[in-house]
């Protein structure tokens, strides 16, 4: 009596083993079935944890279409007028039908163009449908070149371009009356006549005449890891693990009750 | 052979408590996942808590800034189902009912409404049980 059998006291003949016995039932043809079954429901636990684990590590909005910001769509289809740029929109390549607003020309200092400082000359377009929109025309190395590309800078037609968020008025050196963000919220308070407006700029794809092009390129999608979904992953993993131990349970059950331990439906 | 092994009652009764509470919480929830995946897969909105359009409010797929109820919803359910599963083990083990009922038990947690039969249904046949095996012992001890 080495077995421990302390809580089955009124089996008369405790069972030789169960253990033993356990390797001839888990043989038969139900239950290599039933393990073939358990295994492949495992499997494919192992696979939805390897689907969740590759949804953990996603490009923060591509999650909802596969958009490509490399594909140039109508800017009225990715961003609506008086609403801020949220991620999916970011560094979209887009088209607008548009016109310059003669006169709303003004020059930005302090513009990057690769490792170069220099000037943007940016404008005020409206769309067909009537809804101003700021434009980075192009980039010049000195602002007497910016002012001068002013005259032949007019823009109509299909225009095509980045549409990147407006950025903060405040790194704009108000004292000294230089202004040097692309914030649209301070340039439509120098624009005459303004109604509905778009919260991002366009970068003109192609700058007008006298101006260099500015580089922007490709948006790097923020990496996201999204612990739930390896919390998911983790959770599948183990649903896998307990299919086998089902098995397991369900032929010991089965041992159990020929050696006399019964189980009740 | 007669039913000779003894259910541990108070710890079946436990856990059928725990059970019933868990039960109900699955089955709340799992109507509302009804109703999230009706506005999400039907009419393409999701549920936004306290975002621009106030506390809460039906918003665009993708288009939301606020917490995104629909998302918790799926989650939270998903959890409690985890625990209703485990507890729908422990009275499998406990009981030793076949897996048969095991199975059906545990479609609680998926076909709406189901989960409210159960909440009264299976501690009925656990009390039923627990007497069958109580009465047996009684048997053996007088025979």
């Amino acid at each position: 009596m080495t077995e421990l059998t302390h809580d089955e006291p009124s089996i008369p003949a405790p069972p030789r083993s169960v253990a033993g016995h356990f390797g001839r039932v888990a043989r038969r043809p139900r239950w290599i079935a039933a393990l073939v079954l358990a295994l492949g429901i495992a499997a494919g636990f192992a696979g939805l944890g390897q689907w969740q684990l590759s949804r953990s590590i996603d490009t923060v909005g591509r999650t909802d279409a596969a958009r490509d910001t490399e594909v140039a769509v109508p800017l009225t289809s990715v961003a609506h007028p008086d609403s801020p740029v949220l991620q999916p929109q970011l560094g979209q390549r887009v088209t607008v039908d548009a016109t310059s607003v003669p006169g709303d020309w003004s020059v930005l200092s302090d513009r990057n163009n690769g490792t170069a400082s220099g000037y943007w000359l940016v404008g005020h377009l409206v769309t067909d449908d009537k809804v101003s929109l700021a434009v980075a025309v192009g980039w010049a190395p000195d602002r007497a070149t910016a002012e001068k590309a002013e005259a032949s800078a007019e823009l109509s037609g299909t225009l095509s371009g980045r549409y990147l968020p407006s950025e903060s008025p405040i790194q704009s050196n108000f004292e000294a009356s230089q202004q040097s963000a692309m914030a649209v919220p301070e340039l439509i308070n120098e624009w005459p006549k303004v109604g509905s407006v778009y919260g991002g700029y366009l970068v003109l794809a192609q700058p007008t005449p006298g101006l260099e092009k500015i580089i922007s390129p490709e948006p790097v999608r923020e990496v996201s890891f999204n612990l739930l979904n390896v919390f998911y992953a983790i959770e599948w993993v183990l649903f896998a693990g307990f299919a086998i131990y089902l098995w397991y349970r369900i032929v010991r059950d089965a041992v159990e009750k020929e050696l006399g331990e019964p189980t009740v439906d | 052979m007669p039913n000779t092994r003894a259910l541990d009652a108070p710890r079946i009764r436990a856990v059928l408590k725990v059970y019933r509470v868990s039960a109900m919480l699955t089955g709340v929830f799992l109507l509302a996942l009804v109703v999230m995946m009706v506005l999400r897969y039907g009419f393409h909105l999701d549920i936004e808590f306290n975002g621009p359009f106030g506390v809460l409010a039906l918003t665009q797929v993708g288009h939301l800034t606020g917490v995104n109820l629909s998302v918790v919803l799926l989650s939270v359910h998903g959890w409690l189902y985890v625990l209703y599963l485990g507890l729908d083990f422990l009275l499998w083990r406990l009981l030793r009912f076949s897996f048969g009922r095991f199975l059906v038990i545990a479609l609680g947690g998926i076909v709406p409404f189901l989960s409210f039969v159960f909440e009264f249904q299976v501690p009925r046949y656990v009390h039923t049980r627990i007497a069958e095996a109580e009465a047996a012992q009684r048997v053996e001890v007088s025979a």
